[in-house]
């Protein structure tokens, strides 16, 4: 095989892969009563620091996350800019200053989806795109 | 002392046996608390109470519940515990209790008693889970000014604004006024008194107005937020004196003082990259009081005017899970403290304070904490006399000193 073609291949698997799998990895979902189909990232990282609380149509909005998992922590990292204890000791900063309510947290995806199914106004994330009929994906811009 | 080790057996007790514990939820009331106690041992002078001789008096204890009444009506109080030397002896008092209701993300209003902004780390200073030191740097936090700089009983506006690509604005306003507590020992932290003559009895403070205000810029760099924070306090104290002292004070002379100024300012840096966290602050306080016998109605014609300036750079790096190392460097300057006051004794190192401090953290788990701390400190700048009586020489302060501090906290 052509050594440039090689070369060519395998740095495009490096390129893409980790965004794929990255991707793939977490999906971001609401309550089918969310007016927002996409968000930018600004927006979601807002929403998961308390700072943006209402959808467009000023429905409030619910954030949740799941217990100490790597899904949780993938999403933390790429959306919302913090490790697990940053983010842990953000909302324990608001708990205590009187200044918010930290979110609730759920053990696995299908507690997580159970709850968002419910929820009017729900968003969090999950680490698989099965079993999300009853919520909407939420494309991330 | 005795409450404090008893306290201490029983926290530990809690903490091994709750390694599983979850805020509680009970019909839509959260209700989260801490529990902090520590041990502090400094060489020659007291940085509190007998620190020289070591202590237990060095504890915390939180409670706090809070319900959403509607989106968005938030409704919450914290009761709060502390014990350092003589202060706080563990007495309950109400930390912060207030309504919220939050308009639109840029616009919120607080009615109650509000924690003051003041610096990044001021209105979480009583939770020592939430940083990696256990003294937060004297220079922009006096430990002797904490119970002043902690709450207002009033209203405040706060928001967050965002500003797409140029990053995220916070804002906290708040005005009214405060209960502070009768202290010498806090009235002397207020005039940076460099010495004490002993015959004087604070009885009462009464504040007339307060103010705080912040920003905080989080910036486009990822991690880097900026902030401003200001306020003032209007207040009076009203003392008297117990014996005579020389022969210009009597015994039930009546003394008052007038602060129509206690203003600070504090600009404020912090830079998170991954696991590490830079920090810098620089605060700057500018006093004005009149001070007289006999009646509270002073003129501020000739008002004494003082200033102190204050900075700090920290470091902190979180290595695993669970342990996280940190250093910092304070340097505290006042430029007034040694015009005042007798000067009969010798105050070398009153005017200034210089902190380098080494901390580790242990994270035992997500609900218990375990910090030890050690400071090199040179000066004595912000530490009452009250706690460091003079000895037979005359001798009340030594320039060169060390302390060292470890903690425990567990919270849930």
């Amino acid at each position: 095989m052509n050594l440039r073609l090689i070369i060519a291949s395998v740095t495009a698997v490096m390129l893409f892969v980790p965004n794929l799998l990255i991707a793939g990895d977490i999906v971001i979902v609401g309550n089918k009563s969310v007016a927002e189909s996409k968000l930018n990232k600004q927006d979601l990282k807002n929403i998961f620091l308390g700072k943006k609380t209402t959808w467009s149509d000023n429905k409030k909005i619910v954030f949740v996350t799941q217990d100490n998992s790597s899904a949780s922590d993938q999403f933390l990292t790429e959306y919302v800019n913090k490790s697990t204890s940053q983010f842990s000791s953000y909302w324990k900063e608001k708990v205590f200053t009187g200044q918010g309510t930290p979110p609730k947290s759920f053990a696995s995806d299908k507690e997580l989806i159970q709850f968002i199914t419910q929820t009017e106004g729900a968003i969090g994330f999950v680490s698989s795109g099965d079993g999300l009929d009853n919520v909407k994906k939420i494309t991330i811009e | 002392m005795k409450r404090s080790i008893i306290a201490l057996i029983i926290m530990t007790a809690v903490c091994a046996f709750a390694v599983n514990s979850h805020a509680a939820d009970i019909e839509g009331v959260s209700i989260h608390g801490f529990l902090s106690q520590g041990y502090v041992q400094t060489t020659d002078n007291n940085f509190f109470s007998k620190t020289n001789k070591g202590t237990f008096e060095f504890n915390e204890f939180g409670i706090n519940f809070s319900k959403d009444l509607t989106e968005k009506l938030h409704v919450g109080m914290q009761l709060f515990s502390k014990d350092y030397g003589t202060t706080g002896n563990n007495k309950i008092e109400l930390d912060w209790a207030y309504g919220d209701y939050h308009y639109k993300d840029w616009l919120g209003v607080r009615a109650g008693k509000i924690k003051v902004p003041h610096g990044l780390y001021n209105q979480t200073r009583d939770v020592d889970m939430l940083r990696t030191f256990i003294m937060l740097p004297q220079s922009v936090y006096p430990e002797v000014l904490r119970e002043t700089t902690l709450a207002i009983v009033g209203a405040g506006l706060y928001g967050n604004i965002d500003l797409k690509k140029f990053g995220g604005l916070s804002y906290q306003v708040a005005m009214g006024t405060q209960n502070i507590e009768a202290s010498e020992r806090t009235k002397q932290a207020f005039m940076d008194t460099p010495s004490s003559n002993d015959v004087v009895q604070t009885d009462r403070f009464d504040v007339d107005s307060k103010y705080a205000g912040s920003i905080v810029w989080d910036t486009p760099l990822e991690g880097l937020k900026i902030s401003w924070t200001t306020g003032n306090t209007k207040f009076t104290t009203e003392s008297h004196a117990t014996a005579d002292f020389m022969d210009w004070l009597k015994a039930g002379t009546k003394i008052y003082q007038k602060f129509d100024k206690f203003q600070y300012n504090v600009y404020s840096g912090e830079y998170t990259w991954n696991d590490l966290t830079l920090a810098g602050e620089y605060m700057k306080t500018k006093r004005l009081y009149a001070m007289g016998e006999g009646t509270p109605d002073l003129s501020m014609d000739n008002a004494n005017g003082l200033s102190a300036k204050g900075w700090y750079t920290s470091a902190s790096y979180r290595f695993t899970d669970w342990f996280v190392l940190g250093t910092y460097y304070s340097k505290t300057k006042s430029a007034s403290a040694m015009a005042r006051g007798p000067q009969t004794e010798d105050l070398t190192g009153r005017t200034y304070q210089d902190d380098l401090c080494l901390s580790a953290r242990f994270d035992i788990n997500e609900y218990m904490t375990f910090k030890l701390e050690g400071h090199d400190i040179k000066g004595t700048n912000g530490m009452s006399p009250l706690d460091n009586p003079a000895d037979a020489d005359g001798k009340r302060w030594t320039e060169d000193w060390k302390m060292f501090a470890a903690k425990v906290t567990f919270s849930f």
